[in-house]
């Protein structure tokens, strides 16, 4: 199995929103990053790939199954955090723990045990009294504690203090190392996402904008400074989008097209995805 | 093994590490048979796309400064003379860039360029 994640002509319309997934696909052993403005579709598509939905047209594979809401075996080997998680929020940790051992056929008592203490979570506080951080700790222990190969996250940092983000970024990363482990994530945290991710989707508006391997889509793109009267020297076609000020304007360029006067700037995932929206995903 | 990335440098990320662990095997750094991390606890640990570290591995496999055995890792290899032979025109090759840019700035000839090298040679002689 090649693909933990394929969407092959998937269709889903809800109103007057459509999302088109037409060729995605998340491959097995990576950590795959999805970015997108509220309303872009991201949850839409969690939800069809953990079979909370149905979609209308097309073809879901999740590991190799392409039924999942049928398959307790499949979805036994994957984890998921996704916002108001159906946990039954009048039970602490230690019972959530207890129920868990009966839902998933390689639940992992010690594991869970463990990343409890790690995270320092009250074992006795019922989940529906903790903070947003510490009921996000709660549902990523029980992710990582039932022998999942595959992680399902929809904007599992959102609302984290920096702290706490790190050290789930941590947490994910050492999960990552294995070679079987695979990572879908949706985040608006970018640079979460740029630590993170081996490949890098933007979802926009319900269709695909651009999906790219990080490193080489942060390598191929610069911004570059120039001031109104000195904008004339670049060439237009050259400019994928620009942001300008009063005394400065940035552009956003390949690398290969900026010319020598000017000086390339390395950019974060996070201009770069607000610079592509800016130039209509002009790429 | 050390491996810094720099956020300033244009080189794209996995030509950096190539350098760098190519650097530190022919300074003698990692001696042959080291076995190096993998592609995946360094990616992990630079907090980059295993797909980068595996094309710098990749890289350093093609120009012979690493072995990759299945299951195992991958280890340095043990240099050939074409290699060493390489990395000894890579360094002349600096150099000259070097030599280049201070007598650009000065605005000297090729032909004065020559007769300094003629006269380093003679007076070696």
């Amino acid at each position: 199995m090649e693909h933990a994640i394929a969407c092959t002509n998937v269709r889903k319309k809800l109103g007057s929103f459509s999302l088109d997934l037409e060729n995605f696909c998340v491959q097995k052993g990576t950590v795959h990053g999805l970015i997108g403005a509220n309303g872009s579709g991201k949850t839409t598509t969690i939800k069809l790939l953990l079979g909370l939905m149905k979609q209308d047209e097309g073809d879901i594979s999740v590991l190799s199954s392409s039924a999942i809401a049928q398959d307790a075996d499949t979805r036994n080997r994957i984890g998921f955090i996704v916002d108001d998680a159906s946990v039954p929020s009048m039970l602490n940790p230690k019972e959530m723990g207890a129920v868990l051992s009966h839902v998933y056929s390689e639940w992992d008592a010690t594991a869970y045990s463990k990343l409890l203490t790690q995270f320092k979570l009250d074992q006795k506080k019922p989940y529906r009294s903790c903070s947003r951080g510490m009921k996000v700790k709660v549902l990523l222990a029980i992710a990582l504690s039932h022998k999942a190969s595959l992680l399902i996250l929809d904007e599992p940092t959102s609302g984290l203090d920096p702290l706490s983000r790190d050290e789930i970024l941590s947490l994910l990363s050492d999960y990552s190392k294995d070679e079987e482990h695979t990572i879908f994530i949706t985040s608006h945290i970018t640079s979460d996402l740029e630590k993170l991710c081996d490949y890098i989707t933007v979802l926009d508006d319900g269709k695909v904008r651009l999906t790219e391997e990080k490193d080489a889509l942060l390598d191929s793109y610069r911004l570059v400074r120039t001031t109104h009267s000195g904008l004339s020297d670049f060439d237009p076609e050259a400019i994928i989008a620009k942001r300008e000020g009063e005394f400065q304007i940035e552009l956003l360029m390949h690398k290969e097209q900026i010319p020598t006067f000017a000086e390339p700037i390395r950019i974060t995932l996070e201009e770069l995805v607000i610079m592509l929206a800016k130039g209509g995903y002009r790429t | 093994m050390d491996v810094i990335l720099s956020n300033n440098s244009q080189d794209p990320i996995y030509l950096q590490i190539v350098e760098q662990i190519r650097a530190q095997i022919v300074q003698g750094i990692l001696a042959e048979g080291t076995l190096l991390p993998s592609i995946r606890s360094l990616a992990k640990d630079l907090r980059i796309s295993v797909i980068t570290t595996k094309r710098a591995y990749d890289e350093l496999e093609r120009e012979g400064y690493i072995q990759t055995v299945a299951a195992k890792g991958s280890y340095v290899a043990a240099r050939s003379h074409e290699q060493l032979k390489e990395e000894y025109l890579r360094k002349i090759e600096e150099h000259m860039r070097s030599i280049k840019l201070l007598s650009d700035f000065l605005g000297l000839s090729e032909e004065e360029l020559g007769m300094m090298y003629q006269l380093l040679v003679k007076g070696d002689a």
